[in-house]
C-alpha cells in the first residue's frame, strides 16, 4: 500500500469497465495490475491510464494481478510527436517483451524518465535509444566487454552471446548484422564510457565528432545500432518487434 | 456430471463473445434452450448469414453486406470534399448522430498499436492513399481517439495526406458538456487550455 511513481507501458480492456495495465514502477519494476475505470465521478479516469504520463499509484493485492486503488498524475504528459512517439512505443515494447515482473529496476525507471524527457525535448533520437538499450541490457544482466576488440589484431568481430566479441580472420565479412568493424567497435567502446556517465548523456553527440568526420560518425552509430539490434533480437527470439514496422514504413 | 456433447459445444461456442466466461455462457445456453428456442434459432440463422455476407465497404471500410455502404452510395455525399477518418464503425454512428457532418468517412477498424501487433498495413492505409490520390477531398478530419495510439495513428495518416496536398485538421480535445472542471483530469484540461479558441470568431 505504498505510493510510488509509475508509468503505464500498455493497457487493454478487461471485462466491462476494467483495464489490464502493464506498469513500470519505481520500486517494484514491471507490474501488471487491474484498474476500474467506470463512469462515476469517483472512479479512476481513463485519461490518467495513458502511456507517457508520470503517475503516482497505490496498488494492493498479493495475487498475479494487483489492483490499482489510487492514481494521480504528477506532471504533464510528455509531449511526444512523430518519430519520438514511435521511439517511445519501441522502448515500451522492449520493456514489455524483455523485463520480468516484480523485479525492482529503479535505475531503469530513472533512465526511462530521462529518455522520455530527452525525446520530448526533440534531442537526436538514436543516441537516446542506444543509451536506453544499454541500461535495459544492464538491467537484464548483460553488459559489453569491449576488451577483445583492443587486444586482438582483427578487422572484424562477431558478437556471440555469453562469449562476447570474437575476432574474425577470414577475408569475406563486411559490416553486417553478424560482423562488426573493429575500428567502429573501438569507437563505440569509447563512446560507451561516455554513456556510462549519466551527466554526459546530452553531450555524447557533441563530443565524438570532433576528430571523426560526420560520415564516419554516422557509420559508427550505424554499427552501434546493428550491434544492439543483433543482441536484442537474440533476446527476443523469433517474434519480431512490431514498433520497428512504424519506422521501416517511413524511411 | 457432464453435459451432453451438443450442450457443451453450445456453451463453449458462446464463450467467444466478449466478456462471457464459462458461467455466463452456461446461463445463456440454458436460457435459450429452456425459455427462448425461437430467439435462439433466429440468432443462429442471423449469425450464420451475417458471418458469411457482411464484409467491408470498398470505399470506407465500414461493415456492409453490399459493395459500398449506404453513406458512400448517398448521392449528396458522393460529391463531398471532406473526409472524416475514425477508428471504429461505432464512431461513425456517434458522429452521424450529431448531424454536424455531411462528408464521407473512412473507418480504420483500429489504431496503430505496435505492442498489440497492429501496424500500418492492418488499417487499410493503402485504400486511404488511393482516395487521397483521387483528388476528391480538400479536407481530411482526423477523428481518431485522443489516446497516445490515436495520436500516433493521426500523425501517420497526416503525413500520408500531406504528400497529396490535402488540408488536414484534428478534432478538438477538451472538457465534456455538462462536465465539471474539478473532476476533469489534468491531461484533458491542459489540452482544453492549449486548444482554446477566441470567444468572438
Amino acid at each position: 500500500m505504498v505510493e510510488q511513481n509509475a508509468f503505464v507501458l500498455h493497457r487493454r480492456p478487461y471485462r466491462e469497465n476494467q483495464l489490464l495495465v502493464d506498469l513500470l514502477t519505481e520500486h517494484d519494476g514491471k507490474v501488471t495490475a487491474l484498474v476500474y475505470v467506470g463512469q462515476s465521478k469517483r472512479s479512476i479516469k481513463k485519461g490518467l491510464i495513458q502511456p507517457f504520463l508520470p503517475l503516482k499509484v497505490i496498488m494492493k493485492g498479493e495475487g498475479v494481478f494487483k489492483q490499482i486503488t489510487q492514481v494521480d498524475s504528477t506532471a504533464k504528459s510528455f509531449s511526444l510527436i512523430k518519430h519520438s512517439l514511435f521511439s517511445a512505443f519501441y522502448i515500451n515494447e522492449l520493456m514489455i517483451r524483455l523485463l520480468t515482473e516484480h523485479i525492482a529496476c529503479t535505475d531503469l525507471f530513472l533512465q526511462y524518465q530521462k529518455t522520455l524527457t530527452a525525446l520530448s525535448q526533440g534531442s537526436a533520437i538514436a543516441p537516446q535509444l542506444r543509451y536506453f538499450e544499454l541500461s535495459l541490457l544492464e538491467e537484464l544482466g548483460l553488459s559489453f566487454d569491449f576488451s577483445p576488440v583492443f587486444e586482438y589484431d582483427a578487422h572484424y568481430f562477431h558478437y556471440i552471446p555469453e562469449q562476447g566479441f570474437v575476432p574474425v580472420y577470414s577475408a569475406l565479412p563486411k559490416n553486417s548484422e553478424q560482423c562488426f568493424s573493429a575500428s567502429h567497435l573501438q569507437a563505440i567502446a569509447q563512446q560507451e564510457t561516455l554513456y556510462q556517465k549519466p551527466e554526459n548523456t546530452n553531450q555524447v553527440n557533441d563530443k565524438e565528432p570532433s576528430e571523426a568526420s560526420n560520415a564516419e560518425t554516422d557509420a559508427i552509430n550505424f554499427t552501434f545500432k546493428l550491434l544492439m539490434r543483433h543482441v536484442i533480437n537474440q533476446l527476443l527470439g523469433n517474434k519480431p518487434l512490431n514498433s520497428r514496422k512504424l519506422f521501416s514504413k517511413k524511411s | 456430471m457432464k453435459f451432453s456433447p451438443l450442450v457443451q459445444e453450445l456453451i463453449d461456442s458462446l464463450k467467444c463473445l466478449p466478456g462471457v466466461g464459462a458461467k455466463s455462457a452456461q446461463r445463456m445456453a440454458f436460457q435459450l434452450l429452456e425459455r427462448n428456442r425461437r430467439g435462439g434459432s433466429k440468432l443462429a440463422s442471423t449469425l450464420a448469414k451475417a458471418m458469411t455476407d457482411i464484409g467491408h465497404c470498398q470505399q470506407c471500410r465500414n461493415f456492409t453486406e453490399e459493395e459500398l455502404c449506404e453513406i458512400c452510395l448517398s448521392p449528396k455525399r458522393k460529391v463531398a470534399s471532406t473526409l472524416c477518418i475514425v477508428e471504429t464503425p461505432g464512431d461513425v454512428i456517434a458522429i452521424e448522430q450529431t448531424g454536424e457532418f455531411s462528408g464521407l468517412y473512412f473507418v480504420l477498424m483500429g489504431h496503430l498499436s505496435p505492442i498489440d501487433g497492429i501496424g500500418p498495413e492492418d488499417l487499410g492505409l493503402d485504400i486511404l492513399a488511393k482516395q487521397f490520390a483521387s483528388g476528391q477531398f480538400t479536407e481530411v478530419i482526423l477523428a481518431t481517439n485522443p489516446t497516445v495510439e490515436g495520436e500516433a495513428t493521426a500523425h501517420f495518416i497526416a503525413e500520408l495526406a500531406q504528400q497529396h496536398h490535402v488540408n488536414i485538421s484534428r478534432i478538438a480535445h477538451g472538457v465534456p458538456v455538462g462536465g465539471e472542471l474539478e473532476y476533469v483530469d489534468g491531461n484533458t484540461l491542459s489540452h482544453a487550455l492549449s486548444g482554446r479558441k477566441s470567444y468572438f470568431t
